[in-house]
């Protein structure tokens, strides 16, 4: 079987002391950020991307990977034990989960969303294992009509799931796209919007606008708000949820985790939206539909599972396409350029080792977080008492080291300074950044295909209407689009987010 | 006309003074101005850049389209602005106009006035001095007093960094950005030299360690196969030495000195290492002040 041997090749990759190593890291720093209200994933790795220069790639992939599929692990106990999701993944935790602390069953949901994040990681990882093969095999047949289409899918999809107004979103993706084009066109050599600072001419870091719009702005948004929070750290006794507890749930992680895999594969999808729609989900089939808000143990099952399978399918798209489907994903993007990876359908082909080694080290991962922290709860529980008055400076340190190191020039902080104003206005103005980072990102990519394939059409623009798959992803583009503007799903929309 | 919705306005604004500054700086000015400005101020305005055609795109094609998109999308949104039923006031954030006048103008100045390389160091100083307050006054025209002393913090960081050496600047970046966090009591600045004394000692101590590190001894681990990195050994010893601290800070009530403030720096000073470390033990910046040398 070809799939043994690949994930042979994975595992004997995965499973040497180093990467074992960095696996351990990026879960346990993955779940340490998820515990921690305030700082997420995105933020967390765009800190990382400096430090993994010096890394060899499968390495720093592997780590990064940890990351966010750690970060949905301790996510789930803020929210638990704090009614705060430490990630926004974990908003709906909170709702039963919380109740349950409440009600002295905190041991048992954390539990449960432990066990259930432990299946859902097992099964997307044979998914990716499974359809990553065969997906990128078509996408070696796109050419740069069909890039494009799938570029403007993936775009328009994440504007649609973005929170709040569609036209903002849309007009910051456009804005992320026209940041992306600052510094030398490939083609002509001409250095676009430098304005003859010569660090310009480069581009604008990536790093920087990813570090200044979610890091800085975060941290300074954090402080104006005022801490409060009531922990229920004392009723932490008896993890392990009783067998009728697994009969109530086993049904509830088995739709979280299927629904979760399929919408973390959509561009636009990935953790957030795959534990919305399993609460969704499970308060429509269950039996006992009044009991949620109330400590349903089902209402945190089947999120937990679903926010898990999310994240890690959302490699797919990266992997095969070299599309990133959120900004974690496209900060995954950043970390496979810095390395000189070439990001899309060639990587598994040509650098089998680093995409089996990602693949099989999810498995790990998902082995050691289970196993390291169900016992080590009380420590992540000590951490959520330290005031983030005194965690914030440390994490600035982190940040400006990082962003130092990049070209060792005082331009990088500087830079990335003014991005933590912009990403500040942006925050006031309640325009949504993760599509501006999409877009940045995108941005020469999109300008590269669109100018190939206008070439190869010679200059006519139905080209993009002829070829069978660009045809199909503009429709499903088109019609994602029209499908929120329609009146009755906007109000939906609207409401959804509004809970949230 | 009254305005319903000041975030939606603002972000119109935004977006249609993007979309158009985009656009404006992909065409540029058209020829008549680039001889006019020529002749009348002999100053050589930039053309802009080559648009070519829809087969063979030039530099200008993609961004004058996306300008153009996005100065419309701006409109709408600064449209809705008027009409919209939910309702936020027009300030939506602080904002000090006359702050950003003067950072603007201190700002050209600093431009302007640049010593050459080999000037004395007076001027040096006395120039980025200006130069840093142009920044601290753009930064406070914006949000609130953490947004500014925050970025300021960051921003001291990138420039001290090379003159006083990473030890330095990552103790300057600590104790600047935890100002708008803390609420600074008389006692707080009476203890400051204490802070800094830890602080120094911890740094001292971390450095000590990674020079041990490096040595030989460690080498016995390579030798027998088992890669140890020494971010790991760096990190178990910096959480003992701020574990320990805190404890016996806490235990023994020293004065003043809260096991919070404690953790703070070596907290600080632990990630700062591992952040070194990370980088490969060859740190391309300078740890000790340059001006020792």
């Amino acid at each position: 079987m070809e799939l043994f041997h690949n994930l042979a090749i994975g595992f004997e990759v995965a499973l040497s002391i180093q990467n074992i190593f960095y696996c351990l890291m990026g879960c346990l720093l993955g779940t340490l950020i998820g515990v921690l209200p305030g700082i997420g994933p995105v933020a967390t790795i765009a800190m990382l991307l400096p430090v993994t220069f010096t890394l060899n790639p499968t390495s720093a992939l592997i780590m990064l990977a940890g990351i966010y599929y750690g970060a949905q692990y301790g996510g789930s106990t803020t929210a638990i034990l704090v009614n705060i999701p430490g990630e926004s993944s974990s908003v709906v935790t909170c709702l039963d989960g919380y109740q349950m602390a409440r009600q002295g069953r905190a041991g048992p949901a954390l539990g449960i969303a432990a066990i259930g994040s432990f299946f859902a990681g097992c099964v997307a990882t044979v998914i990716i294992a499974l359809f990553a093969p065969p997906l990128a095999e078509v996408a070696l047949k796109f050419g740069p009509a069909e890039y494009f289409s799938l570029m403007v899918l993936g775009l328009i999809a994440a504007t649609v799931l973005a929170h709040g107004s569609l036209i903002k979103a849309i007009a910051m993706v456009i804005l992320g796209l026209l940041l992306g084009l600052v510094g030398t066109d490939v083609n002509s050599g001409v250095a676009r919007y430098s304005f003859g600072v010569s660090e310009l001419s480069d581009g604008i870091g990536f790093v920087s606008v990813a570090m200044g719009v979610f890091g800085f702005a975060e941290i300074i948004a954090n402080l104006e708000r005022k801490e409060d929070r009531e922990i229920f750290t004392k009723k932490v006794s008896n993890l392990l949820p009783s067998l009728q507890d697994f009969k109530d749930t086993w049904g509830s992680i088995l739709r979280g985790t299927a629904l979760g895999s399929f919408l973390g594969i959509l561009p636009g999808g990935g953790a957030l939206l795959a534990s919305f729609a399993a609460y969704t989900l499970e308060k429509k089939v269950s039996k006992n539909s009044a009991n949620f808000g109330k400590g349903a143990i089902q209402g945190v099952a089947a999120p937990e599972s679903a926010n898990n399978a999310g994240a890690q399918t959302s490699f797919i798209p990266l992997l095969t396409l070299g599309i990133p489907s959120n900004p974690v994903m496209a900060l995954m993007i950043g970390a496979m350029m810095i390395q000189g990876i070439a990001p899309g359908p060639q990587v598994m082909t040509e650098r089998p080792q680093l995409f089996w080694g990602m693949i099989a080290s999810m498995w790990v991962g998902n082995l050691m977080l289970v196993v390291l922290n169900l016992p080590l709860i009380g420590m992540w529980i000590k951490l959520l008492m330290v005031p983030y008055r005194i965690l914030y400076p440390a994490i600035l340190v982190f940040c400006c080291i990082g962003v130092y190191s990049i070209s060792n020039s005082p331009f990088d902080v500087m830079q990335t300074a003014a991005f933590g104003v912009v990403g500040y206005i942006f925050v006031k103005l309640e325009c949504e950044p993760a599509p501006l980072i999409l877009g940045f990102i995108l941005g020469p990519l999109m300008e590269e295909n669109l100018r190939r394939a206008m070439l190869l059409s010679r200059g006519d623009p139905l080209v993009f209407f002829q070829r069978p798959i660009s045809l199909t992803m503009l429709l499903i583009a088109g019609l994602l689009l029209a499908v929120v503007v329609a009146p009755t799903v906007r109000k939906k929309r609207e409401e959804a987010f509004v809970e949230a | 006309m009254k305005i319903a919705n000041g975030k939606d306005f603002w972000a119109g604004v935004m977006f249609i003074s993007f979309g158009l500054g985009f656009l404006l700086l992909a065409i540029g000015p058209h020829r008549f101005l680039v001889e006019l400005a020529a002749k009348l101020f002999d100053y050589k305005l930039e053309y802009g850049y080559a648009m070519g055609n829809a087969v063979r795109m030039g530099p200008a094609y993609f961004p004058t389209v996306l300008g153009g998109i996005l100065a419309v999308l701006g409109a709408a949104v600064l449209v809705r602005g008027f009409v919209s039923k939910i309702s936020n006031p027009l300030a939506v954030f602080p904002f000090r106009v006359w702050l950003v006048a003067g950072g603007l103008i201190l700002g050209v100045i600093a431009f302007y006035t640049q010593p050459p390389r080999d000037a004395a160091i007076f001027a040096q100083i006395a120039h980025a001095l200006l130069a840093g307050v142009a920044i601290l006054l753009l930064f406070a025209a914006f949000g609130e007093r953490s947004l500014w002393v925050v970025l300021f913090a960051v921003v001291l960081f990138g420039y001290v960094l090379k003159p006083l050496g990473l030890v330095m600047a990552v103790f300057i970046l600590t104790i600047v950005s935890a100002l708008p966090g803390f609420v600074w009591t008389r006692k707080d600045f009476q203890m400051l030299p204490a802070y800094a004394a830890v602080g120094v000692l911890l740094t001292c101590l971390t450095l000590l360690v990674s020079s041990w590190i490096q040595h030989p001894v460690l080498a016995v681990f390579g030798a027998v196969g088992v890669n140890i990195p020494p971010v790991l050994v760096l990190l178990l010893v910096e959480i003992a030495l701020g574990g320990a601290l805190a404890f016996f800070a806490g235990r023994y009530k020293w004065p003043q000195i809260t096991a919070g403030h404690v953790t703070v720096l070596s907290f600080a000073l632990a990630v700062f290492s591992v952040a070194s470390f990370v980088h490969g033990l060859g740190l391309p910046m300078n740890v000790w002040p340059s001006l020792w040398e």
